[in-house]
């Protein structure tokens, strides 16, 4: 029986993570739609099987022992599925930001309902449904969050000098719309850090807020949104 | 080191040993215990229908009878199968046979009816409403057990899940009910029996993802 701290299921992640990045245009990975993804997901799910079916077997046998309470071998499961679930995570949620949390809310998950996988089972089939539909519910949630959020264009109108000309508002409202859009498509946690720190002018220190509640913690959400924003709003105007 | 990473850490100290859930047969059969033990309580308190063996002894109301009872045995043993992790979808389709018998027996039924008692046979009785009443509130204290027991379901697939559990908790209910009333024609049953197992189950599908996020699942910190 495989041991924990046994590495030789990383050359397959590996091949996941490269079939993943490869398999689909990155550029398409948001307009998929979610049967696509999970057609994709099933294909990917058997080539990993055929490629790996000692993964599911060593998952297994730590899962039976970490039912047991071993800690040890829990801890080796938990690295060790880390990235077949974000592979899972990239296929439903895209290049997002939320791949990092969606990840740790499965292994929360995972801990939680450690009693339903039977260790007579496979556990490939186990996990990827934790992990599939905790990624669907997320998905449906930035969509339902995305609809909701509101663009009030007069508002936007009476930020502007009264010295601009008609031109000069047109772009500059059009620009309004693509950062109001690229905020909305931010992860909650960051879209709150980001109006804290640079809309509220309130410094990391004394910004609360619920999705993060060290000043590090919304230095890091910042650091990470304007990344994001910067990747989704491109280069800027040329003189 | 990384925020997953002191997760892991973090999650690895706490692990503490738990049982395995116990296979959807035996989960079933358990469940069947606690419902046959309520309903044979509900039947006892109302008083068993006079002439349940001439009920009994005609063939489309035996039919329905058996269809109703293996409908609530399957949609519980399915609810079993789909709320867990990695077991197959597929599962919930395994009712759909008995229910098939079900509505087969009601409606040999009501053309039975219609050619004993004519015309009569397709009158509206309000007062068989009290039948569905009967099957909601039997139905309660079925659903509350088996949803507590799949409540992990939540994690997977809650509607689903609280479909097959409606299904099978008001399947069972109605053939519980129809040892106690009498007096119906086969539509009034149709309507009235098989109306409230479709509303329950229907209504369960409809809020069964925040049904189970207010049941919340089992959690072993």
């Amino acid at each position: 029986m495989a041991q924990p701290g046994d590495r030789r299921g990383d050359a397959t992640f590996a091949r996941i993570d490269a079939h993943e990045g490869g398999g689909l245009p990155r550029t398409m990975a948001h307009v998929v739609t979610p049967e696509h993804r999970m057609g994709t997901l099933h294909s990917i799910a058997r080539d990993s099987a055929e490629t790996s079916a000692d993964d599911g077997l060593r998952w297994s046998g730590w899962m039976a022992r970490a039912q047991a309470g071993d800690a040890t071998a829990y801890q080796a499961l938990l690295q060790s599925i880390v990235p077949y679930v974000r592979a899972i995570a990239r296929r439903y949620l895209g290049a997002s930001s939320e791949i990092d949390d969606a990840v740790q809310e499965v292994l929360i998950l995972v801990h939680e309902i450690r009693h339903t996988y039977e260790p007579e089972r496979p556990f490939k089939p186990w996990l990827g449904t934790i992990a599939s539909r905790r990624c669907i519910d997320i998905a449906r949630k930035r969509s339902r969050h995305a609809r909701r959020e509101v663009f009030d264009e007069d508002a936007l109108a009476q930020l502007h000098d009264d010295g601009d000309t008609p031109e000069d508002l047109h772009r500059r409202r059009q620009d309004a719309q693509h950062v109001h859009r690229a905020l909305g498509r931010l992860a909650p946690r960051m879209r709150e850090a980001v109006r804290h720190v640079y809309f509220d002018e309130t410094p990391p220190d004394a910004a609360p807020h619920a999705g993060a509640s060290t000043p590090g913690a919304i230095k890091v959400a910042c650091h990470r949104a304007l990344k994001t924003l910067k990747a989704a709003l491109g280069p800027g105007p040329t003189p | 080191m990384n925020d997953t990473d002191l997760l892991i850490r973090h999650l690895s100290t706490r692990v503490r040993p738990v049982r395995p859930i116990a296979p959807p047969l035996r989960r079933t059969l358990a469940w069947l215990a606690v419902a046959t033990c309520i309903i044979a309580l509900v039947v006892a308190i109302e008083g068993v229908r006079a002439g349940i063996g001439d009920v009994f002894a005609s063939p489309p109301n035996l039919l329905e009878w058996i269809g109703s009872v293996m409908t609530g045995v399957l949609a519980a043993y399915a609810t079993f199968q789909v709320s867990v992790p990695g077991r197959p979808r597929a599962w919930a389709l395994l009712p759909v046979p008995a229910l098939l018998v079900w509505l087969t027996g009601l409606g040999w039924g009501c053309l039975h009816d219609a050619a004993r008692l004519g015309p009569a046979a397709l009158a509206f009785e309000a007062a068989s409403g009290e039948c569905a009443v009967a099957i909601a509130l039997t139905s309660l204290p079925l659903s509350a057990v088996l949803l507590l027991m799949v409540r992990h379901a939540g994690v997977v697939r809650p509607s689903l899940s609280a479909w097959l559990a409606a299904l099978g908790a008001a399947s069972l209910s109605a053939a519980g009910v129809t040892l106690i009333h009498s007096g119906e024609t086969a539509l009034m049953v149709l309507l009235w029996h098989a109306g409230a197992v479709a509303v329950m189950s229907l209504a369960c599908m409809a809020v069964g993802r925040p049904l189970f996020a207010w049941i919340g699942h089992a959690r072993h910190g």
